[in-house]
């Protein structure tokens, strides 16, 4: 057997080196680590999201769900989130529709297309993507959060288990109604703002003398351009959305621990979280509607 | 009040409502009753009292009972039937039997008092009218000469109403659906002297068809009020509950 004599000093070389991967494979691994656990977190998220909100649908098919208190805090969230919103959902629709308006007609001018052109272009813009969004965030802005500080403020304050206690479900009394209205209101709202955008973006575009073609060959050129996808991608998008900004809202509200002085920082996390997914959601249904990335077709 | 006790009739004991198993449990607050091997049952139109300390929180394990907490080890079965797996509806259905008066929180905020007291009995699909008779019978039964300022309460939000007020409430809220079991906390806290008589008759009444009683006691004329017998006793020694109490009458 042959024996190779290792200086002293290679040998204190091959075990820093030794050392130095040794703690770079161990980085690795922690970095790894942290990385799976962060997936594995958002993916849990995101799968209690959508199980709630099966959940919720599956409840609210089942007629014996709605008992009389069932649908009084259903009508009552409707009121509040859908009509009592409709005020603020028409100023931001005028002013977005306004600055569509302008914006496109900077465009006919600079590229020196006709209305007929750049109407499909506007109207799909809106009823895709423009009004869901901005029905989305106005119902968030608006009820989402409260919604979020309510039933947090119930969670701390001992009131889920007062219900619980009477054999009422939280999640039939204070789950259920609350999202089904969000989705409702969403779409409701969205359908209020798509027309009042159109509304007002011609008003003031004609006030202005932007656009020079008359109501009746503006409004026919959207309406030739609206078919039965639009209509079911409009639905499923304001409903979809609105259904997971609502759960989203509820469980975070819903799962306050301890005091009430956890409410604010919950209902915050709940806004942002909910908008993250208003977006993701959007942006996901558009490339599988649509097949493709870009998802306005012209003409 | 005790010389008048020994006059009235014993209650026959009934079947048991509430088995108690071999069960340990640590309440979540600092003030929480905790079980070892806790074992004891509640039979049909029996008390059971527990004599609290003034610092104990009886809310833990009261909601135990009931199934809103699972302990690590041993059972808890209500009316022949436990609160284990995932038949909710089930549980709630065995809950919507079970009537509570709660020694902290008990009431939905955004609710007035009137929505809170027919809350239960709606969404349990009692019709209108039949809660509405059971409502103003148990008001005028328990509240007496105070009737008029409980109606006048029950059209505002819990917050605005005096705690003696909310307290016939609550007591209304819990036996107005012919409970078959009643969780008493801290029950006569805040309520004026003069209806002590009125519920502990209620109470009895209650007993006398069938339903079992857990009294968790401990506020100041508690132990003057004089109720019939069967009652049980479940000591408190260290803030533990035990369960092997002696039965007295």
């Amino acid at each position: 057997m042959i024996q190779i004599a290792v200086p002293a000093t290679a040998s204190r070389t091959i075990k820093r080196v030794d050392l130095i991967a040794a703690r770079a494979i161990g980085m690795l691994w922690q970095l790894m680590g942290t990385i799976g656990g962060i997936f594995l977190r958002q993916t849990n998220k995101i799968a209690s999201s959508m199980a709630a909100l099966w959940a919720t649908l599956a409840l609210a098919v089942q007629p014996r769900s709605w008992t009389v208190p069932v649908r009084a805090v259903f009508l009552r969230q409707m009121l509040f989130t859908a009509v009592d919103a409709i005020p603020s959902a028409l100023r931001f629709a005028a002013a977005v529709g306004v600055l569509l308006i302008v914006q496109t007609m900077m465009w006919i001018d600079m590229v020196g297309v006709s209305i007929d052109i750049i109407a499909p272009f506007l109207w799909r813009s809106i009823v895709r993507e423009i009004a869901p969004l901005l029905a989305c965030l106005v119902v968030i802005g608006r009820s989402g959060i409260a919604i979020s500080a309510e039933l947090g403020t119930m969670r701390a304050g001992g009131e889920v288990e007062v219900l619980d206690s009477q054999g009422i479900d939280p999640m039939t009394f204070l789950v259920m109604p609350r999202v089904l209205a969000v989705m409702l209101s969403v779409f409701c709202l969205a359908v209020v703002i798509a027309v009042t955008m159109v509304v007002t973006g011609y008003a003031v575009g004609a006030m202005m003398g932007a656009i020079r073609t008359t109501w009746s060959d503006f409004f026919g050129e959207i309406s030739r351009n609206f078919d039965v996808q639009d209509l079911i991608f409009f639905a499923s998008k304001t409903l979809i959305a609105g259904g997971f900004a609502g759960v989203i809202c509820c469980l975070e509200g819903i799962s306050v621990h301890g005091a009430i002085t956890d409410v604010p920082r919950a209902t915050s996390r709940a806004g942002i979280r909910a908008l993250t997914a208003v977006f993701a959601v959007s942006a996901i249904l558009s490339i599988l509607f649509y097949d493709k990335f870009l998802v306005f077709k012209f003409g | 009040m005790n010389e008048h006790s020994n006059l009235k009739r014993e209650l026959p004991a009934g079947p048991a409502i509430l088995e108690i198993e071999a069960v340990r449990f640590e309440g979540q607050g600092e003030m929480s009753l905790s079980m070892n091997q806790f074992s004891s049952t509640v039979g049909a139109g029996e008390l059971v009292k527990v004599s609290l300390q003034r610092r104990h929180d009886p809310r833990d394990a009261a909601s135990l009972l009931i199934g809103l907490h699972h302990p690590p080890a041993g059972s808890i079965r209500y009316a022949g039937q436990d609160w284990l797996g995932r038949d909710y509806t089930r549980h709630f259905q065995m809950r919507s039997q079970i009537g509570r008066v709660f020694a902290g929180s008990a009431w939905i905020h955004n609710l007035t008092v009137r929505e809170n007291l027919w809350l239960s009995m709606s969404h349990h699909g009692l019709a209108t009218r039949r809660i509405k008779v059971n409502v103003k019978r148990w008001v005028q039964r328990l509240a007496g000469p105070r009737g008029a300022l409980v109606h006048q309460a029950m059209r505002k939000r819990p917050s605005s109403v005096e705690p003696s007020i909310l307290q016939i409430c609550q007591f209304v809220r819990a036996v107005c659906n012919q409970p078959r079991l009643l969780l008493l906390e801290r029950p006569f806290r805040f309520l004026v002297d003069d209806l002590y008589d009125r519920f502990v008759t209620a109470i009895d009444d209650l007993r006398s068809k069938g339903t079992g009683v857990v009294w968790f006691a401990g506020d100041g004329a508690d132990h003057e009020l004089a109720f019939r017998g069967p009652i049980r006793h479940w000591p408190v020694v260290n803030d533990v509950l035990i369960g092997d109490g002696r039965a007295t009458s």
